[in-house]
């Protein structure tokens, strides 16, 4: 009989994404059938003027290692300056978590255009490498487990 | 014990609050009554000219009165005066700015002020607040009555740093340590929050329940999202007037967050709140080409 081995852990990867530019990037590097690894799960927003900060938080309590944001270039935005908008707030939110003790090798920053499948690939793979190397955000999950919310529960079952 | 410029400045502020009341100008006068203990001081809110008699000025008179302003029941009570320090009639500049005051709704009594005692190392202590010491408003700005002599400005002392100097300096990994501790005390008492002028949401995200980002509960996830927020939320309006790490029961540096932010926004945006009343928010406007270093 074969030995059940667990699967080796992989790195869970959180990406809130824009629409118009990086949905749209990674939806190209699928449709040209670029391989990248699967440990990016992507939400979709209409902007990246909508990622609220609270996003990047409620992802890390839920068990991601790692969080990506990502929309257009500057001077891209569908909506004129969303972008620019989060741009200010991604860099003055940064300095807050890093002050706090948040590693921000795990809250990254991206632009990808929707003809960048190519980019879109090769982030999530070196973001994947990079988290992999990093481990499990176990501090912050540790801080996060038991307070009897539930989120404990989803994460056990996901993690299942 | 009181001394002569406080009770001069009682004088002066009862006479005039007495005189605005009477001629209609105002119907409520913000401004310091004594407190239950020595040496300590309370919000007043006197509605007729009797009432004024009671008002009073001396150096524990630290509350940030502004924080009344927006609030549906002081407003209530009709057209208010209020008593500012100079770190209070900061504030006023943001609520103006975030239009949670008109500025000619309210009548602005200034008092030139020479430090408050910091009342947490009992009530003999005559050491200022730690903001005292490194003060540049002794005399309030933008008042529409001003109490006090400005007389020659005090040399302010540079602010103190220390405490954020020794935390920038830990690594990441004790940085997280250092807050968890520190923030394992929170007893989710919300003071900082009702103090401060500038919470005035009608509902604060802890409280939102969809979606709720947070819990109300007091644990370290629920507390550590608090404080990120509370200093998030008030990064770029925040005028440091220190009032919620002097109310903490459990003494958080809550100051140190906020100063943290301060430098950040002045860094990243060279914007200082409370500084230039007509300048643009850091977080509502932008350039085109603001920095992108940490953008991949």
């Amino acid at each position: 009989m074969a030995e059940l081995n667990p699967p080796p852990w992989e790195p869970r990867i959180v990406a809130f994404v824009c629409k118009w530019c990086t949905y749209a990037g990674a939806d190209l590097a699928g449709t040209v059938r670029l391989r990248y690894p699967a440990n990016v799960r992507i939400v979709k927003l209409p902007c990246s003027g909508r990622i609220d900060c609270f996003f990047i938080v409620k992802a890390l309590e839920q068990g991601a290692d790692a969080v990506l944001v990502s929309g257009c270039h500057p001077g891209d935005c569908h909506y004129s300056d969303g972008n620019y908008h989060a741009r200010r707030r991604f860099r003055l939110f940064r300095r807050l978590l890093e002050f706090l003790g948040v590693d921000l090798r795990r809250v990254q920053f991206a632009c990808v255009s929707a003809a960048e499948g190519m980019k879109w690939a090769d982030l999530v793979s070196d973001l994947a490498d990079e988290v992999r190397q990093l481990g499990p955000y176990r501090e912050y999950h540790q801080m996060c487990a038991g307070d009897g919310t539930g989120d404990e529960r989803d994460r056990e079952a996901t993690h299942a | 014990m009181m001394s002569e410029t406080a009770k001069q400045h009682t004088r002066e502020l009862r006479a005039l609050s007495r005189k605005l009341l009477v001629e209609g100008d105002v119907d409520v006068m913000i401004g310091y009554r004594d407190g239950i203990w020595e040496d300590t001081t309370r919000p007043h809110f006197a509605t007729s000219p009797e009432a004024t008699q009671q008002l009073v000025w001396n150096r524990h008179c630290a509350n940030n009165l502004t924080v009344y302003l927006a609030r549906p029941e002081i407003r209530q009570l009709g057209r208010p005066a209020v008593v500012v320090k100079g770190c209070d009639a900061l504030t006023l500049d943001v609520l103006v700015r975030e239009q949670q005051i008109a500025r000619d709704d309210v009548v602005v009594v200034g008092v030139v002020c020479d430090g408050v005692v910091d009342s947490s190392h009992g009530s003999e202590g005559t050491r200022l607040l730690p903001k005292c010491d490194s003060c540049t408003v002794t005399t309030p700005p933008r008042v529409d009555h001003l109490v006090g002599d400005p007389g020659p400005a005090r040399t302010p002392l540079p602010p103190d740093r220390s405490a954020l100097e020794r935390i920038e300096a830990l690594t990441t990994e004790a940085r997280w340590q250092y807050w968890q501790s520190e923030l394992e005390r929170c007893l989710k008492c919300y003071a900082c929050r009702a103090v401060c002028p500038l919470c005035y949401c009608d509902r604060c995200f802890v409280e939102q329940s969809r979606p709720a980002w947070t819990s109300s509960s007091q644990t370290a996830k629920a507390n550590f999202v608090f404080h990120l927020f509370r200093a998030f939320h008030l990064a770029g309006r925040c005028v440091s007037c220190g009032e919620c790490a002097r109310v903490c029961p459990v003494e958080i540096p809550l100051d140190v967050l906020n100063q943290k932010m301060a430098e950040e926004v002045a860094d990243l945006f060279g914007f200082v709140a409370g500084e230039d009343p007509d300048a643009k928010a850091p977080l509502v406007t932008f350039t085109r080409d603001d920095p992108q270093e940490f953008i991949r």
